[in-house]
């Protein structure tokens, strides 16, 4: 029972938007607001096993390229940026000045430096959703309780087994925050990274139907752009319940009491 | 708990779908204004949607001139960055009347959209060499002819448009085969950059991008528009096939006009130079080197239907359409 | 200051004037050098702010032998915890030093641990509570058999064996506490410093916890400072207690605790010598916190 409510819960929002789109399109005559009949024929042409190979896979690959990057940088450079004063003190400008340059800006750059590969569009990503990850690490490392600090130094756990047992689970919460909204940014420098010389690729894809106006067929490639990222943020939340079990537990036990 | 997920990532797909909407533009019920036209010789406000390129400069050319407001046209010229998104944007009435190459019109009228070709956009040099595109190579490449560049990376604006669809007609003309070259798709600005740090071997580059490139060592080997295609005409004006049925007058005053415009930009080509810094960010330094296309009188029926068999021939349209629908019929 | 009836006195330990580096001050209870284990000596720590050096702690001197039960008890603010990280090794003195075992301290030394006062704080939330335990060991290299047998006996002797699997904040905050000290207890110290442990718990909980720290204590013979501001917490446990005065601090006195080891809630608290001790360092903390200064005093006189 408890499970058939947890499920109309989750698909009552988007069963509603597609009735309302269902209504809206029936009535319309505009050229760029395809029928449901159009979108459910041009979504089963369009994605064949043929086209994700082709297409999605790849753009999948350098989107986990990107983000496992994005996440090992993140969080190595934010522990030590985290752990010494002075090298904060030292990068925090520098940082503010990186991060505020949008990623799509550089991509010309990246072109000539890295090449057109699919290395520049990894690039892309990580350049645009390292710095949540990155941010988040930092402010972590940083909030470290003291009382928890002091007792590890008591008991010398120092060196390896410090970041082992105390600061990396200790800014947990905070990094999985962070690569929380690394998601989406890579999602979408995924696409914005295959506006740039390519010839293959979802968000390419998406640009060509675009541009050849095929517009059920484009949209059909945004549905699958969203699908990728239900899937991700359904990933991500099992991931986070077990690695951050004893942190939500400890909340509700907080709140509870 | 859950729910807050999913939201979570209908947020994400929405951004990344949103980013892509931007692109194809406008709402569908903006009032096309072309009934209280030029009466009492009150000017008639018409709105165009032009890319920054030489291409346009007898429009620019004969808005200064005054050729617009002899025939009772005030213009608004809106700058944009592609014909992709000047189409939307004419079908939608946001645009009275919209540049773009012939290739995109050709796709859209396939797919559809009510569209139609009226008035002459510019045409081939027709000497090669000495046109307003070129394919380029680095100085010291073994490349000499298009043929050479089987099975290697050519960068192209646009893919699966007119200026890979002629590259293609290029090398299958050469007895090469188009499938094997790899293009790949580089914005005009990038071109010079990816050509000379060798990620690509050749790059397709028109007016200024392609004198840029020259002067900085860049070897032209073919001559993409003036080459494979007679004569060929590659972009045009056109309206949406509600304004052409709906307002004929105003879109002959248009049509008139740009047709005097493009003769007046023939006739004096140091002036149809001298107005591109005013719309574009070409450098006047290099402005006396660039090839100018010419500026042709009428929509040249020829070249418009071998773009047809070529967007067939090479997959952009599934089903080939009639030249004559797709061109406005009195011009 | 009023002197009490003779019979009625406790025994000051040393309460005898010593020329330091600081003046004429009161010490605590001193050893001749190598028989100290622990030995706390002219220990001063400024803190440097914008406003200039706040003094909190002046001079410190007493000294540990070997498996006593010291309650070191004052009036709040009279730089306790400062004492205690001093002596942990977690703070840098001004001046003066600290040794354990004959060795200076600058660093946390291994053969210590400590006890916070905040259980909530010092416990790893993300691991079960025989995970909290065993940490310590583990990283020191200790082989998994050995370890299993220490945190068994540990969580046996702190009455948790029933609850390995739980986490830490599942748990009561005294049985928290529990588990903080069964693992200073599993670390196998020489010493155990614990930094008002009980102040945060219920008065029940802590009448357990009190006589939990006395039987851990002559169980395992282990040296215990035991930093309280409770009075009678001071008296019950320990066998002797050094009162500090208020800051910047100093030794006010360092008294020996005369009641028998078996000790008992009931029995020893409603006793007439628990009552004249008690009586006797509330006094004190009394003076300290009406500002009354051993070193002025004297100096005066």
């Amino acid at each position: 029972m408890r499970f058939l409510k947890d499920f109309l819960h989750i698909v009552a929002l988007p069963a509603l938007l597609i009735a309302a789109w269902i209504l809206w399109s029936a009535q319309s005559t505009s050229f760029f607001v395809p029928t449901l009949e159009q979108m459910s024929n041009a979504f089963s042409t369009t994605w064949t096993w043929g086209r994700m190979q082709s297409d999605v896979f790849p753009s999948v690959a350098r989107l986990i390229a990107g983000l496992v990057l994005s996440i090992v940088i993140g969080i190595v450079v934010g522990l030590l940026v985290g752990s010494f004063r002075w090298l904060r003190q030292l990068m925090e400008p520098t940082m503010e000045f990186f991060r505020a340059i949008p990623p799509t800006v550089l991509i010309p750059v990246f072109m000539l430096l890295i090449g057109i590969g699919d290395d520049m569009k990894i690039a892309v990503i990580v350049l645009g959703a390292v710095w949540p990850i990155l941010l988040n690490t930092i402010e972590g490392v940083r909030s470290m309780d003291e009382v928890l600090s002091d007792t590890s130094h008591t008991y010398r756990i120092d060196g390896f087994a410090r970041i082992r047992y105390l600061i990396l689970p200790s800014a947990m919460p905070q990094i999985m925050a962070g690569i929380r909204q690394s998601l989406s940014i890579a999602l979408i420098l995924m696409v914005i990274s295959e506006m740039f010389a390519s010839s293959a690729g979802l968000g390419y894809t998406i640009i060509q139907f675009q541009r050849s106006f095929a517009i059920p067929e484009m949209w059909s490639g945004i549905v699958v752009l969203g699908l990728i990222g239900v899937i991700m943020s359904c990933i991500f939340q099992i991931v986070e319940r077990s690695v951050l079990k004893w942190y939500h537990g400890q909340r509700e036990m907080e709140n509870a009491g | 708990m859950k729910t807050l997920g999913i939201r979570g990532s209908i947020a994400a797909a929405a951004a990344a779908g949103l980013l892509v909407l931007t692109s194809c533009g406008g709402g569908e019920d903006a009032p096309a204004d072309g009934d209280n036209a030029a009466q009492d010789g009150q000017l008639t406000q018409v709105s165009i949607g032009v890319i920054p390129i030489v291409d346009v400069a007898p429009i620019y050319l004969g808005a200064k001139e005054g050729i617009f407001e002899e025939h009772g046209l005030e213009l608004d010229l809106t700058l944009a960055q592609g014909g992709a998104a000047i189409i939307p944007a004419v079908q939608s009435g946001d645009f009275d009347f919209g540049f773009s190459n012939v290739t995109s019109l050709v796709i859209g009228q396939s797919q559809g959209l009510p569209l139609q070709l009226v008035a002459p956009g510019p045409q081939t040099t027709g000497n090669a060499g000495e046109d307003f595109s070129s394919l380029l190579v680095p100085e010291d490449s073994d490349a000499e002819s298009i043929a050479d560049l089987e099975g290697r990376s050519v960068a192209v604006n646009t893919l699966n448009n007119i200026n890979d669809t002629v590259l293609k007609e290029g090398l299958s003309q050469a007895d090469g085969d188009p499938e094997k070259m790899n293009l790949v798709e580089v914005a005009f600005p990038d071109m010079g950059g990816q050509l000379e740090s060798g990620n690509v071997d050749a790059i397709m580059a028109v007016e200024p991008f392609a004198t840029l490139a020259k002067d900085a060592g860049a070897r032209e080997i073919y001559s993409p528009y003036a080459e494979p295609i007679e004569d060929l005409m590659i972009a045009g004006y056109f309206a949406s096939t509600d304004m052409v049925e709906e307002d004929p007058e105003l879109v002959d005053a248009f049509v008139a006009a740009m047709k005097e415009s493009q003769q007046y930009a023939e006739d004096n080509p140091e002036e149809a130079k001298a107005i591109l810094p005013e719309y574009s960010e070409i450098d006047p330094e290099i402005i006396d080197d660039l090839n100018m296309p010419k500026f042709p009188q009428d929509i040249n029926m020829e070249s418009t239907e071998r773009i047809i068999e070529l967007s067939e021939e090479t997959g952009l349209i599934d089903e080939s359409i009639d030249v004559n629908e797709l061109v406005r019929d009195d011009s | 200051m009023t002197t009490q009836p003779a019979e009625h006195n406790p025994v000051i330990n040393q309460g005898s004037m010593a020329d330091t580096p600081d003046g004429q001050l009161p010490v605590g209870l001193t050893l001749p050098d190598g028989e100290a284990l622990l030995s706390v000596r002219n220990l001063k720590k400024v803190y440097q702010t914008d406003g200039g050096g706040i003094e909190a702690v002046r001079n410190l001197t007493f000294d540990l032998p070997k498996g006593e039960l010291t309650c070191l008890v004052g009036p709040s603010g009279s730089g306790k915890t400062t004492l205690l990280k001093a002596i942990s090794g977690l703070l840098e003195p001004t001046a003066g030093e600290v040794k354990l075992a004959g060795k200076l301290v600058t660093s946390p030394p291994k053969n210590m641990a400590v006890v916070f006062q905040e259980y909530g704080r010092s416990l790893y939330p993300w691991m079960r509570v025989r995970e909290n335990v065993e940490l310590p060991l583990k990283v020191q290299g200790m082989d998994k058999a050995k370890r299993d047998q220490l945190v068994d006996e540990a969580l046996e002797a702190v009455g948790l064996d029933h609850v390995p699997r739980s986490y830490p904040w599942q748990l009561s905050g005294g049985m928290q506490q529990r588990v903080a000290i069964a693992r200073a207890v599993a670390y196998q110290p020489e010493v155990l410093l614990m930094d008002e442990p009980f102040a945060a718990v219920d008065a029940q909980t802590r009448a357990d916890l009190e006589d939990l720290v006395r039987r851990v204590w002559r169980q395992l013979g282990v040296t215990i400072l035991f930093v309280t501001h409770d009075i009678d917490e001071s008296v019950y446990l320990g066998s002797r207690v050094v009162i500090l005065s208020s800051s910047p601090t100093v030794i006010q006195q360092d008294i020996k605790i005369d009641l028998p080891d078996e000790r008992d809630q009931l029995g020893t608290r409603s006793s007439q010598r628990f009552s004249e001790l008690r009586h006797h360092v509330y006094e004190q903390i009394q003076l300290a916190k009406e500002g009354f200064r051993p070193d002025a005093a004297k100096a005066q006189a």
